[in-house]
């Protein structure tokens, strides 16, 4: 169920129901898939057949294992969530922002009931039950702008605070102005770090980026790639918005530590690709839903947190504060250079912060922030990522 | 299969370490019926072609794509047969590609990058619901002047085997091509039949994803012409696009071509990776010097309030001066 919010109002409530089943069928290891929405199960799984007769891409079948119990998948509150129930919800994050002085030009909130149910002729039978709330606001303070998202498997406080703390943003971003550019600290909060990370690290610990020699960590097994950081792809995070007990080939998730203190530890693999390098699957055989195939993603990209975030703004003598970003797609693998633009960010002089700024952009080489990235407290569930702010050195230009 | 093998065949060219060809088609039906006595039943068809190459010299790597998306049969899409040539070619050119020095540049911006300014920096923010929302920087300025004389921009469903072609959007309204600056003014946003009734407009640009999600506003073919004449051979050319993003309540932009080519006397004499293009939209497009004798339209998909949905964009090449480039 989702409710649009336009101009403090809300603009539309809508309900999908979607129910389907999705074949994949191997013939002497090459895969065909077919999916349907309706009772055709016959015609889709022999479309699928006909599809794997004529494919040559080599796959490797999981072989049946336990699945672990991951806890908090699911939330009486989110089940069969009501109109009234969601419409309520609406209105206090509009009553939330207004509080605020905070004018909600677009928000939405989203809020699905899954189940999901694998079986195979090899012996994998597998199923949960899952809801999850995503939920986000535009608010708009005296010509300022703020968002903030919210991922989350419980109904609690914390979806009723987004419209206060979208319109705090920004009102405190009100009055940027314009700053020397240069090399300086620049500290990424939780969603900026998310989406920095989601294009410029997480491609390059998938296995198939691997195989393709495109990772930027090709041949650095081992090694120290990064600052004392730990990174894990961890899939069994009670209530993580990735967390599942098995992936979209039937493997049971896992918890896989990537980096640890600095080294590189482990890529992310699925069957297939685990066979061709001696691994067994780490679980990240990801599927969209039932109408797609499961490629290779990370479950939940966990980073540990380091020191407290505000020791990292009092440590620092001139640099910028970040909330958000755009142009994170960008990141170029080749030349393992990121570029992107900040958003609600404020300036930081002799470990204060001063006031809002405006057009920054940022770039930088993703291996040299990783090797003094340092990573604070202040941790958030931001999509598939846990993290917190993080302080790096990159050049900003204004 | 024995097209799409035809068409990885001929990126096996020097220097190209690997190759993937994307091909999807498919039909179906449209059927679109409201109490305003809309009865449409349309015929649904597309096929889609993308080529991707990576070239490796030394140690060094590069990748690039090229694509096709039509409304169309697979007959029509055979025009995509130079496809995996360009999509190599543009992997081969990255490897001699290096950093460019920040500053401002009198830039041509090739029709595929123009579709990005065009699409992602403009045409957003000309869509009615963002313009009610108060969180569209092209509020309040219809009938203003917003780019030179000779400008024009239009969103367009109409053209055949483009990106996107209907006869009806997916609110039962009739397709037409739409002004949304004509001479250097804006003369229109994109309306749905909600929008329209708020801002006394056109409606016909009310698209969804699928039957599953309620239609919102959405350009279809959103191009750029003119009549300011420049023959490219000389300057910097920035070819492809990665992508961009806008605030459209600041204007403020952020899009990245995928290269950039220094040219004198029609040949190539530098190439530049890595290249962030930032600005400001109402600027930027007063800023438009004149416009190329070329004309294409590319393809891509849109992302809007949870939606994906095909769009075209392009047009003609455009000189733009005072670009912002900021080197990776």
């Amino acid at each position: 169920m989702r409710v649009l919010i336009s101009n403090d109002r809300i603009a539309s409530i809508e309900e999908q129901y979607v129910k389907g089943t999705g074949f994949r069928v191997f013939v002497e290891g090459h895969q065909g898939f077919a999916y349907t929405t309706d009772e055709s199960l016959k015609e889709a799984a022999e479309l699928a057949w006909k599809l794997a007769k004529v494919s040559s891409e080599d796959r490797i079948i999981p072989t049946p294992e336990k699945y672990p119990t991951v806890d908090n998948l699911s939330d009486p509150g989110l089940e069969n969530m009501d109109v009234e129930t969601i419409f309520e919800l609406a209105s206090a994050i509009i009553e939330g922002a207004a509080e605020k002085k905070g004018h909600i030009f677009y928000g939405s909130i989203e809020v699905t009931d899954l189940y999901h149910e694998i079986v195979t002729s090899y012996g994998i039978h597998g199923n949960f039950h899952e809801t999850l709330c995503c939920a986000g606001v535009d608010v708009e303070v005296a010509d300022s702008f703020g968002t903030q998202t919210l991922y989350t498997r419980k109904y609690d406080s914390d979806i009723f605070e987004i419209g206060k703390r979208a319109a705090e943003l920004a009102s405190a971003s009100r009055n940027p102005q314009k700053i020397h550019g240069g090399r300086m600290s620049v500290i990424l909060r939780p969603a900026a770090v998310s989406k920095l990370f989601e294009y410029a690290l997480v491609p390059s610990l998938l296995a198939d980026s691997v195989d393709d020699k495109t990772s930027i960590f090709q041949g650095k097994m081992r090694e120290r790639i990064a600052s004392d950081i730990t990174v894990i792809d961890n899939g069994l995070v009670k209530g993580g918005i990735g967390s599942r007990p098995f992936d979209g080939e039937g493997s049971p998730c896992k918890k896989t530590t990537v980096i640890e203190s600095g080294f590189l530890t482990s890529f992310l693999y699925d069957t297939t690709l685990g066979a061709k390098y001696g691994i067994k699957s780490t679980g990240n055989a990801m599927r969209s839903s039932f109408r797609a195939v499961p490629t290779l993603y990370i479950s939940n990209m966990v980073v540990e947190p380091g020191c407290k975030t505000d020791e990292l703004i009092e440590g620092t003598k001139k640099g910028v504060i970040i909330n958000d970003i755009m142009g994170s797609f960008s990141f170029n693998p080749s030349t393992e250079k990121f570029g992107f633009e900040g958003k609600n960010s404020f300036l930081v002089e002799n470990g204060e912060q001063i006031g809002a700024v405006c057009d920054i952009t940022v770039t930088g080489s993703i291996k040299e922030i990783l090797l003094s990235i340092v990573p604070g407290d202040d941790t958030e569930q931001e999509g598939l990522f846990r993290v917190p702010s993080v302080r790096m050195v990159a050049s900003v230009f204004v | 299969m024995e097209y799409i093998h035809f068409l990885e065949d001929q990126m096996k060219i020097d220097r190209i370490k690997k190759t993937s060809i994307f091909y999807r088609d498919s039909t179906g039906m449209k059927s679109i019926h409201n109490s305003k006595g809309a009865a449409i039943e349309e015929e649904v068809l597309y096929t889609c072609v993308t080529a991707t190459a990576t070239a490796k010299s030394g140690e060094r790597i590069e990748s690039a794509s090229a694509r096709k998306y039509i409304c169309g049969g697979y007959e029509h899409i055979r025009e995509g047969e130079d496809l995996p040539l360009l999509a190599a070619q543009r992997a081969l050119n990255m490897l001699t590609a290096h950093q460019i020095k920040k500053g401002k540049y009198t830039a041509i911006f090739d029709p595929l990058l123009t579709g990005t300014l065009i699409h992602e920096i403009l045409g957003h923010c000309a869509e009615a619901d963002l313009v009610l929302q108060g969180t569209s920087v092209l509020k309040d300025r219809l009938g203003t002047v917003v780019a030179p004389e000779d400008i024009s921009v239009y969103d367009d469903p109409s053209v055949p085997l483009a990106p996107v072609t209907y006869q009806y959007d997916d609110e039962g309204v009739a397709a037409r091509k739409k002004p949304i600056i004509q001479n250097g003014i804006l003369s229109t946003y994109l309306h749905s039949l909600d929008t329209a009734s708020q801002l006394c407009g056109q409606p016909g640009n009310a698209r969804c994803e699928d039957y599953s999600f309620a239609p919102l506003v959405r350009m279809s073919n959103t191009y750029v012409s003119g009549s300011m004449i420049f023959e490219e051979n000389e300057g910097l050319i920035l070819r492809g696009t990665l992508g961009g993003e806008v605030e459209p309540g600041t204007g403020r932009f952020f899009i990245r071509p995928v290269i950039g080519e220094l040219m004198k006397n029609g040949n190539v004499i530098k190439r530049f990776n890595d290249m962030i293009v930032v600005g400001d939209i109402l600027e930027t497009l007063q800023s438009i010097e004149s416009v190329g004798s070329d004309f294409y339209i590319d393809s891509g998909t849109c992302e809007k309030k949870g939606q994906t949905i095909f769009i075209g964009s392009g047009g003609a090449s455009l000189r733009i001066s005072n670009v912002t480039i900021i080197g990776g």
